[in-house]
């Protein structure tokens, strides 16, 4: 080895194998190791981020998927005053609603959110991704959800209305 | 002393002043060209998880509306 370091007109040292040999002891092995499990660690980071986490937050607003005790809430909470009022529509004049101007105000209060369909005498709810809708059909009378995550029937209670005391008229 | 590039040993090549397995010039007397283990320092894992953050966060952006169209086209 000569007394000047060899480096080329770039500026690279470039040392020959007499020269300079690199060998690898038993600790920078270890930590060769470390290195390669903190690079999974970041691909993992990346891939429960891009393919878990944030899916499902943009989508759902939370870090699972949607589940049936999810929709429960929503169904509790948006779902069943519409269809109780559909019901009383039904009780009263005789025929299902057309569209949900026919619930206002006299059945319905307060305007259901848009994601809530009304549609000669249809219910419908789009939420999370999934179709929500009622059966109103006699014995079958009960809450459904469709989708991507969740199929089946939905664990809350059919809604039941009191009797008419009033005759049935046609509103307006 | 470690290479802040290839993590390779420094000390084979002190005498260089230059890494020997990637060329990367090092200052023996400044503890900032080089690291003490072979391992990235605390900012730089500081840097990569933040960008791994960032990236991540714009595919999950383009994950989930790849989701939400599957699922529209799923056919309602």
């Amino acid at each position: 080895m000569g007394d000047t370091a060899p480096i080329s007109p770039l500026g690279y040292f470039t040392p020959s194998p007499q020269q300079w040999k690199y060998t690898e002891d038993a600790a920078a092995k270890r930590w060769r190791y470390w290195r390669i499990v903190y690079r999974i660690g970041l691909g993992g980071l990346f891939v429960i981020i891009a393919w878990c986490l944030g899916p499902n937050w943009i989508n759902f607003g939370q870090f699972s998927k949607p589940t049936m005790n999810d929709l429960v809430r929503i169904v509790q909470r948006d779902c069943v005053p519409v269809v109780r009022a559909m019901k009383e529509y039904h009780r009263d004049v005789g025929r299902w609603p057309d569209r949900i101007e026919d619930l206002t105000p006299k059945y319905l209060t307060d305007r259901p959110r848009p994601a809530i369909s009304v549609h000669d005498g249809q219910f419908m709810f789009f939420s999370k991704g999934e179709r929500i809708f009622y059966e109103f059909t006699g014995s079958g009378e009960d809450w459904f959800v469709e989708g991507g995550f969740l199929n089946g029937p939905i664990p809350v209670p059919p809604v039941t209305i009191s009797p008419s005391t009033r005759p049935a008229t046609q509103p307006g | 002393m470690y290479c802040r590039k290839c993590y390779a040993n420094l000390k084979q090549t002190a005498e260089f002043n230059r890494c020997g397995r990637c060329g990367r010039a090092f200052d023996p007397g400044n503890p900032k060209t080089y690291l003490s283990r072979p391992f990235p320092g605390n900012w730089k894992i500081a840097r990569q998880i933040l960008w791994t953050t960032i990236i991540g966060v714009m595919a999950a952006y383009v994950v989930a509306t790849f989701q939400m169209a599957s699922l529209g086209a799923g056919g309602h």
